[in-house]
């Protein structure tokens, strides 16, 4: 009766927590940092990127997290896309995005939630209309330019307003001009 | 012990000493309120963003589901090495910067403290090109420096509130202001007119232009 709540269970909290290297590894896929990966990643299994992908990586039901060390250049869907280190792609969230402040993100991002941490870098459009919300058409559509619509914005089709990289554009634009004198 | 000397007002040594600069105070900002009352009008709109991605502002919009183009501009151009072999025209390279589809139309544009960095050419041109992704009534939200001098690399302007900003500078050096008038900007701001403009006591004037 007056037993105390340690006699009942003789492990220690962070004992209880403590999981063996080889019950993580079955909860989340790595791919480690000395790995490179070209092609299309799909599964059933959360996963952590540490390593380099290009490609696709396909997991909608499933977690996706970009570590610190990790380097993506490729679309990412996920349930949760938590990224630490860099994107260059679009992500596409079925629950919510997450950029923490070490993250770099290059593309768009299509969730129901979007979170920035402080510090966090990103370019690029955010679209965080919910499935359930649809697209209701604005008060003022008499004085609207035509509108992106939902199905534009599935995963097949969404437009391609990539960011643009920091390169020189195409030399036939290159005309004469003269230099900005303000910036250090 | 300690307890003694706060209560008396004093500290003792252990104690670290605080930081008794105060926390920056939100400004007041009434284009924002103006702008927040239009956004509860509609569902969902298409904003421009040329600051940098800050989550607080990202939040703030998130409340109308709007989809929100975050190009961090300034960073962006001065990264851009367009100056260095071949020069390029501005109208080239803010085609390259931003280049978007043909069919996106903005409803509000937030320009921020930005065009007080931009020479006079800079900011017509990047006005044309924007002004090719707006339609009737696009807003175009700006902070326009009445100052001698402003800080050398733009500033960070947090929503905090409806209408209050958190100013957060990011350079002490200070470098000259254009101190765009009013009639400068109708000349380089040609589509648009000024539908709102309030004088804040912090050194800016806040304007909102409508496209025309």
């Amino acid at each position: 009766m007056w037993k105390k709540p340690e006699e009942e269970n003789s492990e220690l909290p962070a004992q209880r927590l403590k999981k063996s290297p080889i019950e993580q590894l079955q909860e989340k896929a790595v791919v480690g940092p000395s790995i490179k990966i070209k092609g299309e990643l799909t599964g059933e299994e959360d996963l952590l990127i540490q390593g380099r992908v290009e490609g696709r990586i396909e997991l909608k039901k499933n977690n996706v997290t970009v570590g610190k060390k990790g380097s993506v250049q490729a679309d990412i869907y996920g349930k949760i896309i938590s990224v630490e280190g860099e994107v260059e792609g679009d992500l596409f969230g079925e629950e919510k995005i997450i950029v923490r402040k070490s993250g770099m993100v290059r593309g768009n991002m299509t969730a129901p939630r979007v979170n920035l941490e402080d510090g966090a870098r990103f370019k690029g459009a955010i679209d965080m209309e919910s499935k359930e919300d649809g697209e209701k058409p604005p008060l003022e559509e008499a004085s609207m330019g035509p509108r992106s619509t939902p199905s534009q914005l599935e995963p097949s089709s969404v437009p391609k307003e990539k960011p643009a990289k920091n390169t020189p554009p195409n030399k036939e634009h290159r005309v004469g001009v003269k230099a900005d004198t303000h910036r250090a | 012990m300690k307890q003694w000397f706060s209560g008396l007002g004093l500290k003792s040594k252990e104690e670290p000493i605080e930081d008794s600069s105060p926390e920056p105070e939100a400004s007041a900002s009434l284009a924002l309120k103006v702008l927040y009352d239009q956004l509860r009008l509609q569902r969902k709109y298409h904003i421009l963003d040329l600051g940098p991605a800050l989550g607080a502002n990202v939040d703030f919009f998130a409340q109308f589901s709007c989809k929100v183009y975050i190009e961090d501009f300034y960073r962006t151009l001065t990264s851009f090495d367009y100056l260095s072999e071949d020069k390029l025209s501005y109208q080239a390279v803010f085609e390259y910067l931003l280049p978007y589809q043909k069919n996106t139309r903005f409803d509000i544009i937030l320009g921020w403290d930005l065009f007080n960095y931009l020479e006079r050419d800079e900011l017509q041109s990047l006005i044309l090109h924007l002004s090719h992704f707006c339609h009737k009534g696009t807003l175009l939200f700006a902070l326009i420096s009445t100052s001698k001098y402003i800080p050398e690399k733009p500033t960070t302007f947090q929503i905090v509130k409806h209408d209050r900003l958190l100013y957060q500078t990011n350079s002490t050096v200070l470098r000259p202001c254009p101190r765009y008038q009013q009639t400068d900007l109708n000349q380089l701001i040609p589509n648009f007119r000024v539908c709102n403009s309030f004088l804040l006591r912090n050194g800016f004037k806040e304007y909102l232009f409508s496209c025309e």
